[in-house]
């Protein structure tokens, strides 16, 4: 080979885009088929909680509601009505418009971890998922895909163990096996167009 | 000759060997005034408490980073990783969480886990208290919608904790106390608001490893803290960084005392060579006074490093300027060198043995600082003094007194001293004995002495106009040394004062106590207890909420069975200090000391002083403690026991004089120093400069050098001019040194450089006034 195509070939194939780990591969591909989030989503879910050490799987249904970079709440209607408001700032728990729990972000150690993955899960932040979290397994497909993810820390194990999401164009099912043992299983279904927000809401997503 | 050689040559090398096992992590000076302060107050506990104080403020620092808005993220990112990076630093933290080290959340889980029916938070157990079993609806409901809810990622199975109870507390437990009541950006990093308060900037809170005093671990606090500035304008150019705590202090104070002593030190040698230049007309005599004086020092600082464990940058420099006075021995040697029939040696062992042995009381001293100065002054002496006794007398060559010497010494014998006779020195001698009383009048009068620990303080222009951008960004709240001591006869009794004393401080948040975080035994006790009666109870909360929902009774049972199995686990003390949540607060227990249980509540606001002493009068065992108090009493004390060591001192001197030489003699020799010593003290009481501890060590050096000139000019046989010459010498150099000293920006030298550059000219004076010819030698 003469030198000039030597060094083209080199040129090339520094050029050429490096292939890294196929988890950042994965979680590209993931990107890409996701839609752009819109400022406001809204929708229902439904929920099936399994409890360490038991059987029984517990239902529950209700509406979800997403404004982007604000939070995201979460109102249970059956079998009990309560709301939780998930702000990046902390965590607070309403029943009856009485508050029953809220943990602050700054007090408590991983509250920040966990609001931070359950927005990034919602917002479909695929980079943000990333800085906590490793791709495990994935299934993608031209239109849906299903992603395993472990987390990257010690601190972040704690609080959840393995985050399994599958979906198309937005994140469709959730399911987080939380770090003392339970597991969640959530669908969610969006409503098109979503809705504009009540004043409650607004309220509540204000942090107020 | 020889032999003496070589004796000299092995102590020198032994000095070099001991001085060479500290090559590898140099020599373990010390710059904190602190070190030189008694270690022991009278009570054990104080002290131990004001140790505990002092090492927590001293090495914990915040550092603002003062970045354009668009940058701070990634400045403050880079400041934090290039901290984390440095060894010299330690729990560095951006937020709250950094608080806890990664791996040590499970572990803080597990522990609360354990705990949890005797850890309440306080919301949930005031809940319980005042609604009793009224209060079940509003369990229930947090049981139920943290069963049907989202995930709120508290990390415990809801089977271990149904009622929430673990979540609550944890929202306190790890509350970085020390972080106190920062302010925080919706992420929850720190942050600090500039005096607009419009503006933030992201805050920073690390610790030094080690204290910022000793100077090694300061050397490479100051390198890491060059190296984070470095990594900071990496990413944002334009940002600066200010770092608030003891650090930027001790270094300024320890580069400053460097400085004035190398300036001083220097000005020093080249005044020494230049006169004795003049006087001898070779540069031989210095160089040859350099290597014994070297020696004395060499020796001084190995043997005193031995001994002491560390060594003071303040000992170094009283010490080494104590040593530099053997140059007068030299001068002596070499002055009179080449008169015939002359043996000097005798004056110079007595001059020795005078000031060794002033020196040697104050090692009685209980100051360790007094102690360590006086023995290295009285090693390094011995050391030289074996210089002068045998190397120099063995070094070929003849040195001569120039005839310029001679003759300049001649014209001031005869301008002073000469011109008396023995009835007008008898009647110089009752008038300085006679104005004696008089200036201890005009002195005690006068003389105001100031102990303030931060007189001694003094900031360079450039750390103060950082420290006054810091006191804004801090919002204007001082930072204070202060803290109350609670003790009590058991573990009981202490933790139910220390929860009075928090109770009337009214949860303010500068205030840091360990049983703001950890629960007594009595309040674990108190909250299984009121558990077993509430959500507990038999057919309570628990049964309802497996009713209520579709979860299986077995469930529950097993919860209840964990009840159960609780009531003899209590957490212990030890248990809780040795989790990563005691981290930052590990050190505010005392134990048991004597019997005695002891702890410390940190006060971090010098607004708390006064309902801190309110409270603590009405609690018994507890006792505020200020550390700048306490040590500006220290230094009061401290100033006491230095103006009686300085009497001893004088009795030593005068009565080894008296016995070798006579009354007579002992007081006109120790007469000049006596009354150049009251005139200094008339100095400090007339003019306004700051009368320390540090003055009254300069009248102590005083003794030493002013004894020494009386000595050589009363022992000095036939033609008193060679010895008239050498004294001259010295005093011309100790002046100019000490004179120099006086310029210093560190206030400790100043007050001791001025005494002694004023005492020196002045006992001269006097000590050649009454030195006069040999007329009255048969005394």
């Amino acid at each position: 080979m003469s030198p000039p195509a030597l060094a083209a070939l080199l040129l090339a194939s520094m050029l050429l885009p490096v292939h890294g780990h196929a988890s950042g591969t994965a979680l590209a591909q993931v990107a890409e088929r996701l839609a752009t989030t819109p400022a406001i989503s809204r929708g229902q879910f439904e929920q099936s909680k399994k409890l360490a050490e038991l059987e029984t799987n517990l239902r529950s249904t209700g509406d979800f509601v997403l404004l982007v970079q604000q939070g995201l709440l979460w109102e249970v209607e059956t079998p009990f009505a309560s709301t939780l408001v998930i702000r990046s700032d902390g965590i607070r728990q309403l029943v009856d418009g009485q508050e029953t729990l809220r943990i602050g972000a700054d007090e408590q150690p991983g509250t920040q971890i966990v609001t931070a993955v359950l927005l990034a899960v919602f917002e479909g932040d695929v980079e943000k998922l990333d800085q906590q979290f490793l791709i495990d397994d994935s299934t993608i497909a031209d239109e849906e895909w299903r992603i395993v993810l472990r987390p990257r820390s010690e601190a972040t194990r704690v609080l959840v163990e393995k985050l399994i999401l599958s979906g198309g164009e937005r994140v469709q099912r959730v399911r987080i096996h939380e770090g003392g043992g339970d597991q969640s299983d959530v669908q969610l279904t969006y409503e098109q167009p979503p809705s504009p927000l009540s004043k409650r809401e607004r309220a509540l997503l204000a942090g107020e | 000759m020889r032999r003496a050689q070589a004796w000299f040559v092995v102590a020198l090398l032994l000095g070099v060997f001991v001085l060479s096992s500290y090559l590898d992590e140099g020599l373990p000076l010390r710059s904190d005034i602190t070190a030189l302060l008694p270690v022991s107050d009278r009570d054990p506990l104080v002290a131990a408490a004001a140790d505990r104080v002092a090492s927590m403020g001293e090495r914990s620092l915040r550092i603002y980073v003062l970045a354009e808005p668009s940058r701070q993220g990634e400045a403050a990112r880079a400041v934090a990783d290039a901290l984390r990076a440095a060894p010299a630093f330690t729990r560095v933290a951006r937020s709250a969480q950094d608080f806890l080290e990664p791996d040590a959340r499970g572990r803080v889980r597990d522990l609360l886990l354990q705990h949890r029916f005797r850890m309440l938070s306080d919301a949930d157990r005031q809940r319980l208290r005042r609604d009793g079993t009224a209060a079940d609806d509003y369990f229930l409901r947090r049981a139920k919608s943290a069963l049907y809810g989202f995930t709120t990622g508290s990390g415990v199975a809801f089977l271990d904790d149904p009622f929430g109870l673990v979540a609550a507390r944890l929202a306190s437990a790890a509350q970085p106390a020390s972080a106190g009541a920062l302010a925080r950006d919706d992420q929850g990093h720190f942050v600090a608001h500039a005096a607009d308060s419009e503006t933030t900037y992201p805050l920073i809170l690390a610790q030094t490893r080690e204290g910022p005093f000793a100077l090694r671990a300061q050397a490479s606090q100051k390198e890491a803290l060059a190296r984070t500035r470095a990594a900071l304008h990496r990413v944002a150019p334009s940002a600066e960084m200010l770092v608030d705590g003891l650090l930027p202090h001790a270094a300024a104070a320890s580069a400053q005392a460097r400085n004035e002593v190398t300036v001083i030190g220097g000005g020093a040698l080249v005044t020494i060579l230049l006169l004795m230049g003049w006087a001898f007309g070779s540069l031989r005599p210095f160089l040859l006074s350099m290597l014994v004086i070297g020696g004395g020092v060499l020796l001084a600082v190995a043997v005193t490093a031995q001994v002491f464990g560390s060594l003071h940058l303040l000992t170094l420099v009283f010490g080494a300027s104590l040593v530099g006075v053997a140059v007068d021995y030299c001068m002596h040697f070499f002055a009179s060198r080449a008169e015939r029939g002359v043996d000097v040696q005798p004056a110079i062992l007595l001059g020795l043995l005078s000031s060794v042995a002033a020196y040697a009381s104050m090692v009685m001293a209980p100051f360790p600082g007094v102690r360590q100065m006086a023995f290295f002054a009285a090693v390094g002496l011995v050391g030289t003094w074996l210089g002068v006794r045998w190397l120099l007398p063995a070094t070929t060559g003849m040195v001569v007194l120039r005839e310029r010497a001679r003759r300049a010494a001649g014209w001031w014998i005869a301008h002073s001293g000469g011109r008396l006779d023995a009835v007008q020195r008898r009647r110089t001698v009752i008038v300085l004995l006679a104005s004696l009383p008089l200036l201890a009048l005009l002195i005690a009068c006068n003389l105001k002495p100031r102990d303030d620990i931060r007189l001694l303080h003094s900031m360079p222009a450039e750390l103060q106009t950082q420290q006054a951008r810091i006191a804004a960004l801090r919002g204007g709240s001082a930072t204070s040394a202060m803290a109350v001591l609670v003790r009590a006869p058991d573990r009981a009794s202490l933790w139910d004062r220390e929860r009075r004393l928090l109770q009337s401080l009214d949860g303010h948040p500068g205030v840091l106590a360990l049983s703001a975080v950890f629960p007594p035994p009595a309040q674990q006790q108190a909250d299984y207890a009121l558990l077993g009666r509430t959500l507990y109870r038999d057919n309570g909360p628990l049964e309802a909420l497996s009713r209520q929902t579709a979860m299986p009774q077995a469930g529950m049972a097993a919860h209840r069975a964990d009840y159960e199995a609780a009531r003899e686990h209590r957490l212990r003390l030890e248990e809780w200090l040795d989790s990563p949540l005691a981290t930052a607060l590990r050190s505010l227990w005392l134990g048991e000391v004597d019997g005695e249980f002891a702890s410390v509540v940190l006060l971090r606001d010098a607004g708390l002083r006064s309902a801190a002493m309110r409270a603590s009068a009405g609690i018994a065992g507890a006792q505020v403690f200020d550390q700048v108090e306490r040590l500006s009493s220290a230094m009061g004390r401290y100033r006491h026991y230095i103006a009686w060591l300085l009497v001893l001192a004088y009795g030593v001197a005068g009565t080894l004089l008296a016995l070798t030489l006579g009354w007579w003699s002992a007081s006109l020799i120790l007469l000049p120093p006596l009354v150049a010593t009251a005139g200094v003290l008339v100095f400090w009481s007339v003019s306004g400069f700051v009368f320390s501890v540090f003055s009254l060590m300069g009248l102590v050096l005083l003794l030493g050098i002013g004894a020494d000139y009386g000595i050589f000019l009363r022992k000095s046989r036939g033609d008193q001019r060679p010895a008239m010459a050498a004294v001259m010498l010295s005093m011309s150099t100790t002046m100019l040194a000490f004179g120099l000293l006086a310029l210093s920006q560190t206030p400790a030298l100043r007050s001791f450089g001025l005494s002694v550059g004023l005492g020196v000219p002045l006992t001269f004076l006097l000590a050649s006034v009454l030195a006069g010819q040999r007329s009255d030698e048969s005394n």
